[in-house]
Order: C-alpha cells, then sequence, then structure tokens
C-alpha cells in the first residue's frame, strides 16, 4: 500500500512534536506543512504553505492534521472535509459547541475518517485502566479527581493560550484530555457540572476546576493550574472504588499505586497494568505499576499509535478508529458547560 | 492547683473517648456524665450520672460542660449550660443551622463565659506547623487543598442518627466541617463561590459528599467524604498546594506525610520544624530538567533557561535554591495521637478561662464560620439535584 500523504496544518510545537514522532512510523510521509510566518523551501522536500488553504487543497494530500489554534479547528477541518481529505484534528474539537457539530455534518456527509487526538487513549496505563473500570474488579468507580500543576515557562502573557477567544481557555484547550478520560471510564453520564476560575490578572486565567457529578452517583474534580516553572510540574488522578483506589502520576502517565481488596487471584485485570508489581498483601493488596520510558518516549509512541489506528482506518472502512469525533464533543460539551458555570459564579 | 470539674453530657462512644483522654490530666476531673441511655452509665461511682442532661446542669461543682451529643441537640443544650454558668465546649459541628449555631454565640456574648468548638485537628502537632508555614508563605501562597476522606461506615448502620440528616445535619455539617475550618486557619480568606454535590447509595443513606470552595484570592479548596469502607481500608489524605511545593497529609487525624518543594536557605530551615522530617532527595534547581516539553517541540524558553537562582510561579518570582522530596511523621498510633489533641484542647481551653486575654486556638467564630460554608454546600448541593431532576 502506498504510504499515506500527510499534510499538517499549524506548525509550532506541536506541529513539529508530531512530525518528529510519525518520523519512524511506516505508513506515511509528511509532505506538506501549513504555516503563516514559514519561508516556502525551508523544509527541504518537505512542501510548505503559508496559507492553509493551498494545503487543504492540494491534491496530493491524504490526511489533513490540524494543529493550530483551537478557533481555527473548524474552518479547517471543514474545508478539509469538503476536499475530501481524512483529518486527525487537535484537541480541543472546537471551541464552540456550534462549530464542533459542523465538523460532525461535514464528517457525516462524507466517507472519510475524522479524529480527535486525545492522546491519552494510547497511553498503556490508560488503556488498562479503561477495561479495569469497566471489568468491576474493585466495584463502582466512585471517584475520580485530576490534579494538575502545569507549567508556564513556555507560555508569555502573549501567548494565544491565554486568549480565551482564541483558545477557549483551560476548560476547552486542556481539560477536554482529562473530561474524555472520564467518559471513557464509566458508561455514566454528567448530571450536574459546576465550574470555578481563578485569574493571576485580566488576561491570564490561570486557575480552573469543573466538578462533575454523574448520573450514578460518580463524581469527578478537574482542577488545572497553569502557574508552575518548567521543571516543577506535578499531575496526579485518583480514581477510587468500592474496593479500592488507583493513583497515576504524569501528564503523559508514566506510573502509579493502587490498594485493592481481594484475593490476588481474583484482580486478574490489574495485573494489565504496565510493570505491575504487588508490594504487600495483608488486609489489602498494594502494588505499584510503571512504564519504564522517559516520559518524551512515552508521548511519542501515544502519537505514533494514535496515528497508526487513523492510517488503518483510513485503509480499512471497517475499521473505526479509537477516538471518534463524538468523543471529541461530548467532553466539549462538558468542558462548555463547566465554563459558562464558572462565570454565573 | 484547684482542679476544674468537668460535666460531659452525651456519654456514648465519643463522650467516653474524650473522658479516657483527659483521665491523665490532674488539673481536670470528669465529675458527672448524662446520657438518656442508663446503659452508658459509668462503672466508677464517684461520677454522678444524670439521664436529663438538665439535672448535670444543676450540679454547682460542675465548672464546664462538655456537650457531646447529636449534632441537633447541641443549641439547646450550650445555651442552657451557658445560661446555668458554665463553660462550654461543644463537640463539632456547633449546631446544624446557622440560626442555632448564633443562638449559642448570642448566650455566650451575654453570659460572658467560654465557649469553645472540639476543632481538634488545630492542635495536632503536623497540623501547627503548617498552619504557621502556610501563614507565613514560607511555600509561597497557598492555591488549593485537596482533601479525600474515605471513612469507614461498619460502625453506622443505616438506622444511626449519622445518616438522619435532620439530626446530624448530614455529612458536610456534621463532618466536613473540621476540614473547611483547617482551610480557614491555613488562609484566613473569604469564600466567593460555595458549590456542594451528594449521593445517596439508598434513600435514608447520603454516603457520599463534596464541596468545593473558591476563596477571594483564589485559593480553591475541594472536600470530598464517602462513608463506604471497612474500617481497616480507611484513607485520608490532605493535599496542601502551594506556589513552591506540595504537601500531602495522611490519615483522617494526620499521622505523616509528604513533600516536595522548591526552597531556599530559610524554607529549608523551616521545614526542620515538621516532626520526623526525613529528606530523600534534595537537588540544586540547575540540575533539573525541563521535563515540561517533549523533545521536537523547540527551545526551552528564553525565560526557563535564564532561571537558575529564582523561579516564576504564577508570575510571582521566588528565590530558590534546590528541590526537596521528603516525608515526615507523628510517629505514634492514631489513638494516641489523637487523645494527645484532645488534651491540648482541653489544657488550651482551661487557659482561657483562667486568663481571659488568653487567645486560645479555636474559637466560637471557627465553629460559625465553617458551618456557615458547609450550610451553603448542602444547599447548592440540593439546588443542583433539583435542577438535575428537573
Amino acid at each position: 500500500m502506498p504510504p499515506i500523504k500527510v499534510g499538517i496544518v499549524g506548525y509550532g510545537g506541536f506541529g513539529r512534536f508530531l512530525h518528529q514522532a510519525w518520523e519512524t512510523l511506516p505508513g506515511l510521509t509528511v509532505t506538506a506543512v501549513s504555516k503563516r510566518q514559514l519561508k516556502p523551501a525551508s523544509l527541504g522536500a518537505t512542501k510548505v504553505y503559508p496559507h492553509w488553504p493551498d494545503l487543504v487543497n492540494d491534491p496530493g494530500i491524504d490526511l489533513v492534521v490540524i494543529a493550530t489554534p483551537p478557533n481555527l479547528h473548524a474552518a479547517i477541518a471543514c474545508a478539509a472535509l469538503t476536499a475530501g481529505k481524512h483529518v486527525l484534528i487537535e484537541k480541543p474539537l472546537a471551541t464552540t459547541v456550534s462549530e464542533a457539530e459542523q465538523i460532525l455534518d461535514a464528517a457525516k456527509r462524507s466517507s472519510l475518517v475524522a479524529s480527535v487526538n486525545y492522546i491519552l487513549r494510547y497511553n498503556p496505563i490508560i488503556e488498562a485502566l479503561i477495561s479495569i473500570c469497566h471489568s468491576n474488579v474493585l466495584g463502582q468507580l466512585r471517584r475520580i479527581a485530576v490534579e494538575n500543576y502545569a507549567s508556564d515557562s513556555g507560555l508569555p502573557l502573549d501567548h494565544w493560550f491565554w486568549d480565551q477567544d482564541v483558545s477557549g481557555g483551560i476548560f476547552i484547550e486542556h481539560a477536554v484530555h482529562f473530561i474524555d478520560l472520564a467518559n471513557q471510564l464509566t458508561s455514566q453520564v454528567p448530571v450536574a457540572i459546576s465550574g470555578y476560575v481563578h485569574q493571576r490578572n485580566p488576561r491570564q486565567e490561570d486557575q480552573v476546576l469543573a466538578s462533575i457529578l454523574y448520573s450514578g452517583g460518580l463524581m469527578a474534580t478537574h482542577y488545572h493550574h497553569f502557574a508552575r516553572p518548567h521543571n516543577f510540574e506535578d499531575t496526579s488522578i485518583r480514581l477510587s472504588f468500592d474496593r479500592g483506589q488507583i493513583d497515576i502520576f504524569g501528564w503523559i502517565p508514566l506510573s502509579g499505586k493502587l490498594a485493592a481488596l481481594g484475593e490476588p487471584e481474583q484482580l486478574g485485570p490489574l495485573t494489565t497494568l504496565p510493570g505491575f508489581r504487588i508490594t504487600a498483601s495483608h488486609e489489602y493488596l498494594t502494588a505499584t505499576f510503571a512504564i519504564n520510558q522517559p516520559k518524551q518516549e512515552v508521548y511519542a509512541s501515544c502519537a505514533r499509535a494514535l496515528m497508526a489506528d487513523v492510517i488503518k482506518a483510513i485503509h480499512d472502512p471497517g475499521h473505526q478508529p479509537r477516538v471518534t469525533l463524538e468523543d471529541g464533543l461530548n467532553s466539549l460539551i462538558t468542558a462548555v458547560k463547566a465554563r459558562q458555570a464558572s462565570r454565573r459564579g | 492547683m484547684s482542679s476544674y470539674q468537668i460535666g460531659i453530657i452525651g456519654y456514648g462512644g465519643f463522650g467516653q473517648f474524650l473522658h479516657h483522654a483527659w483521665q491523665s490530666m490532674p488539673e481536670v476531673k470528669v465529675s458527672a456524665v448524662s446520657d438518656q441511655n442508663p446503659a452508658n452509665q459509668p462503672r466508677d461511682d464517684q461520677i454522678s450520672f444524670y439521664q436529663n442532661w438538665r439535672d448535670l446542669l444543676t450540679d454547682a461543682e460542675i465548672d464546664l460542660v462538655v456537650v457531646a451529643t447529636p449534632p441537633v441537640t447541641h443549641a439547646e443544650i450550650a445555651c442552657a449550660a451557658l445560661e446555668a454558668g458554665k463553660h462550654v465546649l461543644i463537640e463539632k459541628p456547633l449546631a446544624t443551622t446557622i440560626a442555632d449555631a448564633e443562638r449559642i454565640a448570642e448566650a455566650q456574648r451575654k453570659t460572658g463565659r467560654i465557649a469553645a468548638v472540639d476543632y481538634m485537628l488545630r492542635y495536632n502537632p503536623l497540623i501547627a506547623v503548617l498552619a504557621e508555614l502556610s501563614q507565613n508563605k514560607i511555600l509561597g501562597e497557598l492555591r488549593r487543598v485537596v482533601v479525600e476522606n474515605y471513612a469507614q461506615d461498619e460502625v453506622l448502620p443505616p438506622e444511626h442518627w449519622f445518616w438522619n440528616r435532620k439530626i446530624s445535619g448530614g455529612i458536610l455539617v456534621e463532618h466536613a466541617v473540621h476540614f473547611i475550618d483547617l482551610v480557614h486557619l491555613l488562609s484566613a480568606r473569604t469564600p466567593q463561590l460555595i458549590q456542594g454535590s451528594t449521593h445517596r447509595r439508598s434513600t435514608g443513606q447520603e454516603d457520599i459528599v463534596t464541596a468545593t470552595i473558591l476563596y477571594d484570592n483564589g485559593l480553591i479548596a475541594t472536600h470530598y467524604h464517602s462513608f463506604t469502607r471497612p474500617g481497616f481500608f480507611e484513607r485520608t489524605t490532605i493535599r496542601l498546594v502551594f506556589d513552591l511545593g506540595e504537601i500531602e497529609l495522611e490519615g483522617w487525624t494526620p499521622l505523616k506525610g509528604h513533600l516536595r518543594a522548591l526552597v531556599d536557605e530559610q524554607a529549608n530551615d523551616y521545614l526542620q520544624k515538621l516532626p520526623g522530617l526525613r529528606v530523600l532527595e534534595s537537588r540544586k534547581i540547575d540540575e533539573l530538567a525541563d521535563e515540561s516539553r517533549p523533545e521536537g517541540w523547540g527551545n526551552t524558553s528564553e525565560e526557563a533557561r535564564l532561571q537558575r537562582q529564582q523561579v516564576q510561579c504564577r508570575g510571582i518570582t521566588y528565590p530558590v535554591e534546590r528541590l526537596i522530596i521528603a516525608e515526615f511523621s507523628l510517629g505514634s498510633p492514631k489513638r494516641q495521637v489523637y487523645a494527645a489533641c484532645l488534651r491540648a484542647l482541653l489544657t488550651d481551653l482551661i487557659a482561657s478561662i483562667a486568663d481571659p486575654s488568653h487567645q486560645a486556638k479555636v474559637t466560637l467564630e471557627d465553629g460559625l464560620k465553617s458551618l456557615e460554608i458547609a450550610v451553603q454546600a448542602v444547599e447548592t448541593a440540593q439546588r443542583s439535584l433539583q435542577n438535575a431532576a428537573d
């Protein structure tokens, strides 16, 4: 099969990272990128388009990857789908629900592959957690607590990240990753959503919290704070069940620990966690797990797994990528509601 | 030394534990107890026993009345005790409604007696160090408090008053107030936005609650309480996140914890006050790698590379030298720590009785403030359930 020809729209830090991650992946070539300030011919054999519509309409391109600031996603995705291209859209799907719905409509009218870059779903720890949650091995999932202290070292005051018209704000630009994760861990649906924000100054709303009550009583808290120096980030996600709890560490999860009630032989699904190791087993069992690779490698291999999944769907109409546009829409709806709730308060 | 005579009203499990904890204190004597249930009469016949609490209040020997009854009865008993000329120590929550709590405050003002609420966490030696650390901004601003409390329900059968909101006020009022008060101790700020949520296991048992509180300086506190576990599988963590680090306490009566912090010399010295501190890792900040952006992303920002002996947190520049990872521990079992807190609280209260200018660590006002937040969390939780149902 000929390689899928990929065009990346938006060639900032994240676009460059994706390009580098995919260089070792068979089955695709990045043939073009688009960025306004970039000079043509500055990337050797890779074409450079200063204007994205030219990339989207390049007949040589099969798949358009959209890595621009969020408020441009919908226009580019709809244009690409209309031009007959498959699309992979960086999260968030869009900054408004109506724009996200336009993308879903455009995709429905075509038979093209469309997916959202929810990279966490391809992390081996997350993969195991999703099946643990659905296996009921620890009983009902009662609690999800995301605590994410991120760096703002690469986010100066004039960065688009802080401009809510461009990014949608932290709920929409960033929390959607973890809201989508929560949606995958449970079959319950959100019934009450509250949101809280704090501004460092009138331009920088750097602290947000969403609290979500699900239909079966699951309570999720998502706290995100972009205020740390680059070498002092901290992220943890705690899942509590009737019969156990699991803590995972790192925004790209790399390790974790758990406590579980039950006999070791009954805990089958837990042992699918990478590097699973029982540390104690008395009144209850405790264990640790870890992916023994540096963060950057794990991040890049998630990006490769996601792209391989999209490529498989392009070749095989019977295969659906793990992340659907509906997933992108559902998580966006919750993020938008949290943001609205934070404004009412 | 004259000993203070104490009367305990409500001599169930907690009342008996208070008595036990105070037995080693020569300056006090529990001389009377009251309980509706005659089976709770102490074996010691030196101790007067009253089935009706009002009879205990007529006992002229008693200086201090401890109210350890179910919460809905606190106000009536506390007011009557104050009016009978007694000092009072009221088990948390102060009351189940603001109106009741204000009645107690009013009775206290009228009688001029000492009245305090049993927020014994304030007397835990770990909390005492951390409160001072927070108030003095040793690790910069406090940005976040996360209480995750998975408690046992083994001794709380469905018919226990704990589950009856009319009697206990519900978990937010009966229990979360401890931790709401703790946040107030760490950072005396004004709440701006309060939202609660609740879930019921069955019609009678509302066993999971949360409250999130945004304070005026941007501090956000989340309180999660679930009473669903077997006793041996309880787990409580209290995480405090400052600009320059995070500290996590373990145990609902905190017994130990761990921390990760960026420190200068002064902060490093301060951390030595933490009982049983053991440093696991200490590295100069210029040895720390930038892990915030993966390879291929582009250069680390100029700003980040220039950082050597200082960091920017939330736009504030802090001088720091090292990253410290450490753990700390009181090194005593929970019951001992708990009992020591109760003794310290009583000692503090007695000091207030002896010397009206003594500043006690916990005041009636503290009980009222935390109750106000808890009551609002209950109200907002009910509204949001209502909205969800509509």
